[in-house]
């Protein structure tokens, strides 16, 4: 078992402005604590992979952008988070408990019996809008919440981080359709574009699933391509939002399985526990690459 | 005539008039459609009431609440999926369920997502059993009661016509989770099935959880629900005449399950046949005889459903029944088979 650690600012972050370069520096630190204690739980769930590729878009999310209050999970006027896959749910976990949705300790707990942190996000953890896990149905999920939000007149944006494996699900393309007819400006599907299944062999080898931005528009949704690691670029896509008026957004965000940890960007093990699949001093190394990239 | 109405069944051909005049006043959006009915009501009354179709919309509620009237097309999982998310944002989705392919196609949504997270939508189910008679098995809902039972959180009622229908419909909105409401096939194909709606005695007030006494015998009670109870209670009838005392259970409460009127059945007739245009495996009759298997070991029963074979042999309603061994006469014969065994 890895130890934990702890960053020092756990502050909601909305408050004050700060400049843009310290703004981008502070969530870069953010998303080098995510992996870190990403990986550390990495002991023992399942997914680090997923959890290394989307930690930059949980950081900017979870520490600028989305209003939500930790103390009040149900506050009616937030934003709603949904962790399309349900897996690699590490990175999500630690920013919760970092922001003070559940204690900090709680995650040495992670898995355990009655422990409310599952392998894959449940609303047992409290902050987590929807149990996720059967994979492909986010983009119907979403959609109807944020349908929902609009017709109750509400303010709440609605943030879909999605796998790009999920995408084969028949079920993402319901989904789409019904979101590109009625047009809800308050929802942001995000695919995390790590071109990796679960099965380490890659998207396009398995199932096909470029032009993915064209396919994307082609259902109705605005599409805007990023470099999913690139702090600043995922600020300036969220700070945009809508991408278009009266129609859906979609962030494809390229990113690397793995990412941050050169071993796993060029090797195959994303999908394992540490602590019990592989040697362990392989957790270290990875452990230790990731602090000192700081 | 090509019509199934050519197929011999004398009565059918006078019913399809009776069958197309309903239709029309359905299409024109007449109070005639209880369904209908019932929506619009419930939408004036509270403002969280949407509606979910498949290629289903209500063209009069969705030009009086364009903001409430979601249709996603003939897509059943996004159906189920996009009621979730509307429900957690806090509308109550009224969900038109088209059997089979709810919940066939879509049941991981329904499992996963509408009743794990204890939605407050209702689906109301249509075209059970044989009811698609002629459009073969793809269309024939054999299996619906069985795949709703085994799904927690979700309450599951049944509805015989329109009156009991607005009652349960009532029911169903007071309760705030998952609710399954199994309208009676009348609903969608008035009479096409040649058989006239059996004057039932009064309904008893509508209670989530209790099934219903049609009547009590001492010689063998039928466990019945939906279609079957019209052949059920002419059975029922001519069994009476010959001084055969039967008992019928109305099984208005699918799930929970009504235990306590089945051990009632078993203590007062000894003896209970389940009929219902289901498979016999999973759906009510299994459910009785969980009952008497843990409570009452030794009451003699008998299934009565889709011997758990897909029906090929259609023709309209009534003879796909009879292909499958589902009418009076046989209900009659099972009854006289199970005092046998007593």
């Amino acid at each position: 078992w890895h130890k934990l650690i702890r960053p020092k600012s756990c502050s909601m972050p909305q408050s004050t402005p700060i400049d843009q370069n310290a703004r981008i520096t502070r969530l870069q630190t953010k998303a080098r604590f995510l992996r870190i204690n990403s990986l550390a739980l990495n002991n023992r769930t399942l997914h680090a992979g997923g959890a290394l590729s989307s930690a930059d878009i949980l950081a900017v999310l979870f520490y600028d952008v989305l209003h939500l209050d930790p103390k009040n999970p149900v506050w009616q006027d937030r934003d709603i988070f949904i962790n399309s896959r349900g897996h690699a749910c590490e990175p999500l976990y630690v920013a919760m408990a970092d922001l003070g949705f559940f204690p900090w300790q709680d995650l040495e707990q992670i898995e355990d019996f009655g422990c409310h942190l599952h392998g894959l996000s449940a609303t047992t953890t409290p902050g987590i809008e929807v149990s996720m896990g059967s994979l492909g149905t986010g983009i119907s999920i979403a959609t109807g919440m944020a349908l929902g939000l609009r017709t109750q007149q509400r303010p709440g944006r609605v943030f879909l981080l999605s796998g790009d494996g999920e995408l084969q699900e028949g079920l993402s393309w319901e989904g789409a359709l019904c979101a590109g007819k009625y047009g809800p400006e308050n929802l942001t599907v995000i695919v995390d574009r790590n071109k990796y299944q679960s099965t380490d062999r890659g998207t396009e080898m398995v199932m096909p699933l470029e032009p993915l931005a064209d396919k994307f528009t082609a259902f109705g949704f605005a599409v805007r391509r990023i470099d999913g690691h690139n702090i600043g670029q995922i600020l300036d896509a969220f700070a945009a939002l809508p991408v278009e008026s009266g129609r859906p957004s979609c962030i494809i965000a390229d990113t690397v399985k793995g990412k941050g940890v050169s071993f796993l960007e060029s090797g195959h093990i994303h999908c394992g526990r540490f602590g019990r699949d592989y040697d362990p001093k392989i957790l270290d190394l990875a452990i230790a690459e990731l602090e000192g990239s700081g | 005539m090509s019509s199934p109405a050519s197929s011999g069944h004398g009565l059918l051909k006078i019913n399809l008039h009776k069958q197309r005049d309903k239709v029309n006043e359905i299409a024109l959006g007449s109070s005639a459609n209880v369904f209908s009915e019932k929506l619009h009501e419930w939408a004036a009354r509270d403002a969280r009431v949407c509606y979910v179709g498949v290629d289903t919309m209500d063209s009069e509620f969705e030009r009086k609440y364009p903001n409430r009237a979601f249709d996603v097309g003939i897509a059943e999982q996004s159906e189920l999926a996009l009621a979730t998310g509307l429900a957690l944002s806090g509308l109550i989705p009224i969900i038109q369920g088209w059997s089979p392919f709810t919940p066939l196609r879509n049941f991981d949504q329904l499992r996963t997502y509408l009743c794990r997270h204890r939605c407050n939508a209702k689906i109301i189910s249509w075209t059970l059993g044989l009811a698609n008679c002629s459009h073969g098995t793809t269309h024939h809902d054999l299996e619906s009661v069985a795949l709703y039972r085994v799904v927690p959180n979700l309450t599951v009622l049944s509805a015989f016509d329109d009156a009991q229908f607005r009652q349960a419909f009532d029911a169903a909105m007071a309760i705030n989770g998952p609710v399954a409401l199994l309208g009676c096939p009348e609903h969608y194909a008035p009479g096409a099935d040649g058989l006239m709606d059996p004057e039932l005695p009064p309904h008893p007030e509508y209670v989530v959880g209790q099934s219903q006494w049609l009547r009590r015998g001492t010689d063998a009670t039928i466990v019945t629900y939906g279609s079957a109870i019209r052949y059920a209670w002419k059975a029922a009838q001519a069994l009476d005449a010959d001084g055969i005392n039967v008992g019928m259970i109305h099984t208005t409460a699918i799930k929970p399950f009504d235990v306590k009127i089945i051990e009632e059945a078993a203590r007062e007739s000894g003896a209970l046949l389940t009929v219902e245009e289901q498979s016999i495996v999973g759906g009510v009759g299994s459910a009785v005889a969980e009952v008497l298997a843990e409570h009452w070991p030794g009451v003699p029963m008998i299934r009565m459903g889709i011997n758990d074979v897909f029906v090929e042999d259609v023709g309209d309603w009534t003879y796909t029944r009879q292909a499958v061994g589902l009418t009076d006469h046989e209900v009659i014969r099972r009854v006289h088979e199970l005092m046998d065994q007593k």
